[in-house]
């Protein structure tokens, strides 16, 4: 259950999930491989989506803000195929370009967590929330996380009234 | 230091501090000065352990502390008690422990310390024969005494909302406990999330007490039980 829920958390960047129900939006045009890549992974076609996301980024130039943006997706890629120390690198990568998406924290959060890494996914966890307090899938994730993580337990004591 | 009850009652008296005697089942004087001569009925608590003393206490005008702790027991001195800063102060030489109770109270309560430490408490009571107080104590008083030993605890599940919240609360509940042993009358009396009213209900309704020796009529003694849902990082 909570793999099923690792993976529907899986995290692309707005500007991508855009691109193709927006033509105006001018991050990503001019690399269809970038765009298809970014589709591909959000429907559950990982292989493809780090293909095409690949292709894109060594065929073309994208500009810094659309390398970290297809960077995280490939994170988010890499996560759904369960590879989630290539996707820390790819988190890692993106970060560096761009410390303001919190999707990309939140990407690292999921592979942390993958990992086992708890007090590391709850660490970006709160930097997500922090740039998108209302994220619902930042949310979700830390429900996933509790529940993982903590040890729950039940102390009873009988006393008079 | 060897006590000397007769002086300082004869102070309070002097000072108008003392109330009527406890036989007239009238402990707290007027300007709010316990006066602790009379039969107590005591609960000790010892801190870590699960189970209370109960305890037949008196306090006698001529300086002894004695307890009753059987049926048939006679009344058994155990020290000599004394009273300084409106502080009653005795010990149990039999296990060592030091009681002490301020007398600025509405009942006789306080601290012991010894091999362990806890608190205790004590009620009034009217009679001065053991045997007597706990014929007595069947009806009235039984509500003093410990309860039945659990015989099943059925430890509640966590619910996992609530550990997907990180949701940790309390919850006191109050029973009945029949001779059978079964819970009866169930009320919480203290709900910190609604999240954890069901399955406290639910684990405390098969849960059992042992059942209690027959021989007479009993009536449901009863108690609390409180629920304490922690949660614990395992990381770090």
């Amino acid at each position: 259950m909570v793999r099923l829920l690792l993976f529907s958390l899986l995290l692309l960047p707005m500007e991508w999930a855009w691109a193709q129900a927006d033509n105006r939006t001018i991050i990503g045009s001019g690399n269809e491989y970038l765009v298809a890549g970014a589709n591909a992974i959000r429907a559950g076609d990982f292989d493809n989506g780090i293909r095409l996301t690949r292709r894109g980024l060594d065929e073309f130039l994208p500009s810094p803000k659309d390398r970290a943006a297809a960077l995280c997706n490939l994170c988010a890629a890499f996560n759904g195929v369960r590879e989630p120390q290539k996707a820390l690198e790819y988190c890692n990568e993106s970060l560096a370009l761009n410390t303001r998406n919190w999707r990309t924290y939140s990407n690292r959060a999921a592979a942390y967590t993958i990992l086992g890494m708890y007090s590391e996914a709850v660490f970006d966890l709160d930097s997500a929330a922090t740039l998108n307090p209302d994220a619902k899938a930042v949310l979700k994730l830390r429900e996933i996380i509790n529940e993982l993580s903590l040890d729950a337990r039940v102390i009873m004591e009988d006393h008079q009234q | 230091m060897t006590p000397r009850p007769a002086l300082h009652l004869c102070i309070l008296a002097a000072l108008g501090l003392l109330g009527p005697p406890a036989h007239a089942q009238r402990p707290v004087s007027q300007i709010g000065v316990l006066d602790p001569i009379g039969t107590w009925n005591c609960l000790i608590y010892q801190e870590g352990v699960q189970d209370d003393e109960a305890l037949l206490l008196r306090i006698t005008e001529a300086g002894f502390a004695e307890v009753a702790d059987d049926l048939q027991a006679e009344w058994l001195p155990i020290s000599r008690w004394r009273i300084r800063d409106e502080t009653l102060s005795f010990t149990d030489e039999r296990t060592r422990r030091r009681f002490r109770a301020g007398l600025r109270g509405t009942t006789l309560a306080g601290l012991w310390r010894g091999d362990g430490n806890g608190e205790w408490w004590c009620s009034p009571l009217a009679v001065t024969d053991a045997t007597t107080v706990r014929a007595s104590l069947s009806d009235e008083y039984e509500g003093y005494f410990p309860l039945p030993k659990p015989a099943l605890m059925v430890a509640p599940r966590y619910p996992l909302q609530a550990i997907r919240k990180a949701l940790e609360g309390v919850v006191v509940v109050c029973f009945k406990v029949d001779a059978f042993g079964h819970i009866r009358e169930p009320r919480i009396v203290e709900l910190s999330d609604p999240i954890f009213r069901d399955p406290t209900l639910d684990a405390l309704l098969r849960s059992r007490y042992a059942e209690w020796p027959a021989g007479r009529e009993r009536p449901p003694r009863p108690g609390c039980r409180t629920y304490r849902y922690e949660l614990t990082q395992v990381f770090d």
